[in-house]
């Protein structure tokens, strides 16, 4: 599967942190670490500095073909990963070694295992520096392939980096890893031109 | 010359950048608790700024006073000719006008910087950044005009 071409619409985003105002409140009511408990100046500082860009970035998307899930519990996240698509992305917070779902957090095993043996797509995880899930499923579920980022990552900057590639995929003429390879490689020498 | 709310918001934004709330949160970061100093540091460039903004009253009050009792003289000296008097009087008047427009963004400025100073030093650090923060947004929010509205979600998000 992950040596085919892929299209945006063999893909789907799942979204754990708040992209609504009732979700921010619901996160906010629940506490403990979450995303929306990073921003002090409460729901319009989130709108400000999040909601704004998450709004621009779906309606930049949509018209692609992406299916989009927000509000994602760990159960919808396994239902999308049920749907027999190419690539899911999960797009969440990463707190020590749990991931952020909007009912709660769940730790990396307990996620690890939410993933049906029979996936077979590619797992991307748009979450900072998930190295002990991916560990995880590599050891449990080898025919997973999942892609992560070791480091930390600004969301804003996450979602121009998913729409760039879903704006490259749209072509289908490349697999996931191309995409990706060529998105970075082009990155890098924008970033490497500037420098000089 | 501090004309509008710029020099508290220069003060408050140095401030949102040093507890790292003037940009988007990191999707694995968990923000530093602002402390003591960073508080202090706050407080400080208020301070400073009330003392500034204390001092750019009341030249702007000279001013004013300056305008008016120039226009009262030039009014005088020109009475015998009703055309020079009358644009003497107009130019007066909206040169007035400009003063006091500058004069209400002050004392606004003035009140939010007395309120501020007043009420930070007794809050807990924790506290003081979330009134700060959320004071500044709302202010950006303010000044951005109503919220936009949520977009009609696109068709394929559930």
């Amino acid at each position: 599967m992950a040596e085919d071409n892929v299209t945006p619409d063999r893909c789907v985003i799942g979204v754990g942190i708040p992209t609504s105002k009732a979700a921010f409140e619901a996160a906010i009511a629940r506490g403990g670490r979450r995303f929306a408990d990073q921003f002090l100046g409460g729901w319009v500082q989130y709108r400000e500095q999040w909601i704004f860009r998450w709004w621009k970035f779906t309606a930049g998307i949509a018209p692609l073909g992406v299916e989009i899930v927000t509000d994602l519990t760990l159960a919808r996240f396994k239902s999308m990963l049920l749907k027999g698509r190419d690539v899911v992305v999960l797009l969440s917070h990463w707190d020590g070694d749990r991931v952020e779902f909007a009912d709660g957090f769940a730790g990396y095993s307990q996620v690890a295992q939410t993933i049906p043996p029979q996936f077979t797509g590619i797992l991307d995880l748009g979450v900072c520096h998930p190295d002990a899930l991916v560990c995880e499923i590599l050891r449990t579920r080898p025919g997973c392939l999942a892609r992560y980022i070791p480091e930390r990552v600004k969301p804003d900057l996450l979602l121009l980096f998913y729409q760039a590639l879903f704006v490259l995929l749209k072509e289908g003429t490349r697999t996931y890893a191309e995409a990706l390879k060529e998105l970075t490689l082009g990155l890098v020498g924008q970033d490497e031109r500037r420098v000089k | 010359m501090s004309t509008s709310l710029g020099g508290i918001y220069s003060v408050v934004d140095a401030y949102l950048e040093r507890i790292g709330q003037n940009r988007v949160q990191e999707l694995g970061e968990q923000r530093p608790e602002p402390s003591k100093e960073d508080q202090a540091f706050l407080i400080e460039g208020l301070r400073r700024t009330r003392r500034f903004n204390a001092n750019i009253i009341i030249v702007a009050i000279i001013i004013l006073c300056a305008i008016f009792l120039l226009g009262a003289f030039l009014v005088i000296y020109y009475r015998s000719a009703p055309q020079t008097m009358a644009m003497v009087f107009g130019g007066n008047f909206l040169s007035l006008l400009v003063i006091v427009a500058w004069l209400r963004r002050l004392w606004f400025e003035k009140s939010t910087l007395d309120l501020l100073t007043a009420l930070l030093p007794s809050l807990p650090a924790a506290d003081a950044a979330q009134v700060v923060t959320t004071w500044r947004f709302q202010s950006k929010s303010v000044r951005r005009g109503p919220a936009s509205p949520d977009p009609a979600t696109p068709a394929k998000v559930q």
